[in-house]
């Protein structure tokens, strides 16, 4: 089950996201372009941003992406998730991103 | 510093523009 994007839902460590299907992408560089053709914006990512984005695929939980963004950046874990969270919960706000509900 | 081969952390944000 997917919760619709337009809402702002809580989102914690576990929670999973995907991208919508409605959103064409590309990465350029390090970062990131948008165009969500239903709400007619278009949406600059940075790098860090780019990375979390690229890794919605409904599967990863937010902690397991922060976790990898350590990997990839000078960045502490606590920072990763906490900012993770945060980005995530503007993404769904967007209408960018959904969150796949268990079961 | 143990950051490696690791890129600088920069907050993850989104500027957005409208489609005219």
């Amino acid at each position: 089950m997917v919760k619709k994007a337009g809402g702002a839902p809580g989102l914690g460590p576990l929670s999973r996201l995907r991208r919508v299907e409605g959103v064409a992408w590309r990465v350029i560089g390090e970062e990131a372009v948008l165009v969500n053709v239903r709400s007619d914006e278009v949406m600059h990512l940075n790098s860090a941003a780019s990375f979390l984005w690229s890794s919605l695929d409904g599967r990863a939980s937010l902690e397991e992406i922060a976790l990898s963004m350590t990997g990839q950046y000078d960045v502490d874990a606590d920072t990763a998730l906490s900012d993770s969270v945060a980005f995530a919960s503007e993404l769904v706000e967007q209408g960018a991103a959904e969150v796949v509900e268990p079961g | 510093d143990d950051s490696g081969d690791r890129k600088a952390y920069e907050k993850p944000q989104m500027s957005v523009m409208r489609i005219n």
